[in-house]
């Protein structure tokens, strides 16, 4: 479909809008029944069916079905959190969700302020605001006593944005730092795919490296983590060391296993249309491989974020896991929760890009 | 056979055995295919019809005797000789334009060229220009333009040997290798594939070299039949000889109908009894090896 008629449908879709609303507005309570007598079909369907091996369930009570664990663990530290709190209600291991809510404004939303000192070592202090809704505030009220004629004059002069300029959110800052030790292990374990191309093209460089990076993919990262340290120091180059001692031996491994799976038939056929041996390698094994190998990356990312964390566990100044584990000292489960959903979500984020990009770059494979 | 004066000889294979681990394949082959000549061979299950196109094609070496094209030795597959395989002829990752134009661009292009294509796609659009008008010509040939822009995976089983026959074309190799392209397809688009070879044959005067396992499918393709078995008299554990050699008399192309005459039937049953009838045993002597090309089997010296 070409863009402009891709804005045309929009915008009709936009302008029937409110008559569609109307619409459902009205058989609403039609849809209601419908919907209700559909879920109980469906569920007299599941207590027939469900101990078949073979059978489809339906949307609706598939749905259902798939929310009922969380639901019940929802619940369960409802009930949790309720007990305790009725016990100590400065109870900090299982968080309300008004105590969960404040950490998560905590860390997304206020900024750490960076302190400055006087040359006696004593904190200047300034007269800003201490917290971002009362900048906001003290703008608005700016605006009304007539100080700035309009919204964007006050955002742009007012005490918001210089609240702003004074530091970064905590989660800001944290996920900067572990970002910068993710992206450049990325780089070692994209190398690896290459390293893997080698070996599993050429039979010389198999029998230089298979047995090598076999070895090396069954030690465990984590024990030579001391190690690391002792040798590279408590810097960046330990953290990232390893993650790409951790995760790039399985992506070099892999990647040999996919080379290997390459038809031989795929390379006559190359000779025969008279490729050289780097074309064989570059233009026909390395095409094939590569979605499949991304993939494997995309999967291994978990144990990215999982030796990052452990990484940043014993030494870091910041970093996602390193803030979770100073926090874990005060037990403050209400910046921990918020940490542990933003990485998951993170990586879910990156996961999500990975897959819908080879699904799109690599329309080939989508047989 | 006044017409074969003046054409040379392409392939040549001088007493040719194949052994894998002291198991003997192929026993004192000798044979020599013209340029022009359609060649079938067939022969039962496992005589080592294959071994025999990979030696031809240059992936595998004879462990004795010679293989030869163009009076030099085969030594790795190259871009004289195109082939068909049965499967994985295609690349999966390209469009079936950009199949049957990969040929080309590997020929004209560097690995460099290729990646600065990518970059600055418009110094190559000339060049681009070019192998594309060549591939759809080709393609039209084959009949499958308007499938141009598909992957491979969305076409049909006869569709897709198509599009590697063309892709094997274009290079205009010496000799077209065909190992059993037609053994995955059912029996209509298999008949269908028969004739549209044999007329693509008739037009281009391919030299081509096809492998089946279908008596009545290499009778009626080709030019010149040749059988190979393992069943002949001492033959045992020794490996699968020529035991016929002949030239299938109807001109070129041939109507299906041919297939239910008496003629093509009493040669079929004959090669059957003869060729590939594990317990009917021939001597040596016995074989009819009566193609003009053909090397007679030497029986040799105290044998």
């Amino acid at each position: 479909m070409d863009p402009k008629n891709k804005l045309m449908n929009a915008v009709l879709w936009v302008r029937r809008l409110p008559r569609k609303t109307l619409e459902t507005l009205r058989r609403l309570p039609r849809l209601v029944v419908e919907e209700l007598s559909g879920i109980g079909k469906e569920f007299l369907e599941m207590i027939k069916n469900f101990y078949r091996l073979r059978t489809t369930p339906g949307k609706r009570i598939s749905l259902l079905l798939s929310l009922i664990l969380f639901l019940v663990f929802i619940k369960l530290y409802y009930n949790t959190s309720v007990e305790r709190h009725a016990e100590n209600s400065q109870d900090k291991l299982v968080p309300t969700g008004e105590q969960l809510w404040n950490g998560f404004r905590k860390t997304i939303f206020e900024v750490n302020i960076k302190e400055e000192y006087d040359v006696n070592g004593e904190a200047i202090k300034n007269d800003l605001p201490k917290t971002f809704r009362e900048a906001r505030k003290l703008d608005k009220q700016a605006i009304a006593e007539g100080k700035f004629r309009n919204r964007r004059e006050a955002w742009i002069n007012g005490s918001a944005r210089e609240y702003l300029k004074q530091g970064e959110s905590l989660l800001w800052q944290d996920t900067w730092a572990s970002g910068k030790r993710i992206l450049i292990s990325m780089v070692f374990i994209f190398a690896g795919i290459y390293i893997g191309l080698f070996m599993g093209a050429f039979p010389y460089a198999e029998k230089v490296l298979y047995r090598f990076v076999l070895f090396f993919d069954k030690i465990p990262a984590i024990a030579v983590l001391p190690i690391l340290f002792i040798l590279f120091g408590l810097g960046e180059t330990s953290k990232i060391a390893l993650i790409v001692i951790g995760v790039a031996p399985t992506v070099i491994l892999d990647t040999y296993l996919k080379v290997k799976e390459v038809h031989d038939e795929q390379i006559v056929k190359g000779m025969t249309l008279g490729a050289s041996q780097p074309e064989i390698v570059f233009r026909i094994i390395f095409p094939q491989i590569i979605p499949k190998v991304l993939d494997t990356v995309r999967l291994n990312f978990k144990s990215v974020i999982l030796f990052l964390i452990a990484g940043e566990a014993l030494a870091a100044e910041a970093g996602i896991g390193y803030r979770i584990f100073v926090v874990r000292r005060y037990m403050d489960m209400a910046t921990i929760f918020p940490y542990v959903v933003w990485i998951s979500l993170l990586a879910f984020m990156v996961d999500m890009a990975f897959r819908s990009w080879i699904s799109r770059q690599y329309q080939w494979l989508n047989k | 056979m006044e017409k074969f004066i003046d054409r040379k000889y392409v392939i040549e294979l001088f007493n040719t055995y194949q052994e894998y681990d002291g198991r003997v394949i192929l026993n004192d082959i000798s044979l020599r295919i013209r340029k022009g000549e359609f060649v079938t061979i067939v022969g039962p299950t496992g005589c080592g019809k294959s071994t025999m196109l990979r030696m031809v094609l240059g992936s595998e070496k004879p462990s004795k005797g010679i293989a030869a094209m163009d009076e030099n030795l085969i030594k790795r597959p190259d871009r004289r000789r195109g082939i068909v395989f049965q499967k994985y002829s295609l690349f999966d990752f390209m469009s079936v334009r950009d199949n049957v134009m990969f040929g080309l661009e590997l020929e004209q292009f560097s690995l460099a060229d290729n990646y600065l294509r990518k970059i600055f796609p418009f110094i190559y659009r000339k060049k681009v220009k070019k192998f594309r008008e060549e591939a759809d010509h080709f393609l039209e040939k084959v009949g499958l333009l308007e499938h141009a822009n598909k992957y491979p995976h969305q076409l049909s089983g006869g569709q897709r040997q198509r599009a590697a026959i063309a892709q094997a074309m274009i290079m205009k190799p010496q000799i077209l290798l065909m190992d059993e392209p037609l053994g995955a397809l059912d029996v209509g688009t298999r008949e269908a594939m028969q004739i549209f070879i044999q007329e693509l044959w008739g037009q281009t005067e391919q030299t081509i070299l096809f492998i089946t396992h279908d008596l009545e499918e290499a009778i009626f393709m080709g030019t010149r039949l040749i059988v190979l078995s393992q069943y002949y008299k001492d033959g045992g554990n020794s490996g699968s000889k020529i035991v016929e050699d002949i030239k299938i008399p109807w001109p070129q192309p041939r109507p299906t109908t041919i297939k239910h005459t008496k003629q093509f039937n009493d040669i079929m049953e004959g090669i059957r009894h003869s060729g590939l009838d594990p317990t009917y045993l021939k001597d040596i002597n016995e074989f009819n090896i009566q193609h003009e090309d053909a090397l007679c089997p030497v029986r040799k010296f105290g044998e």
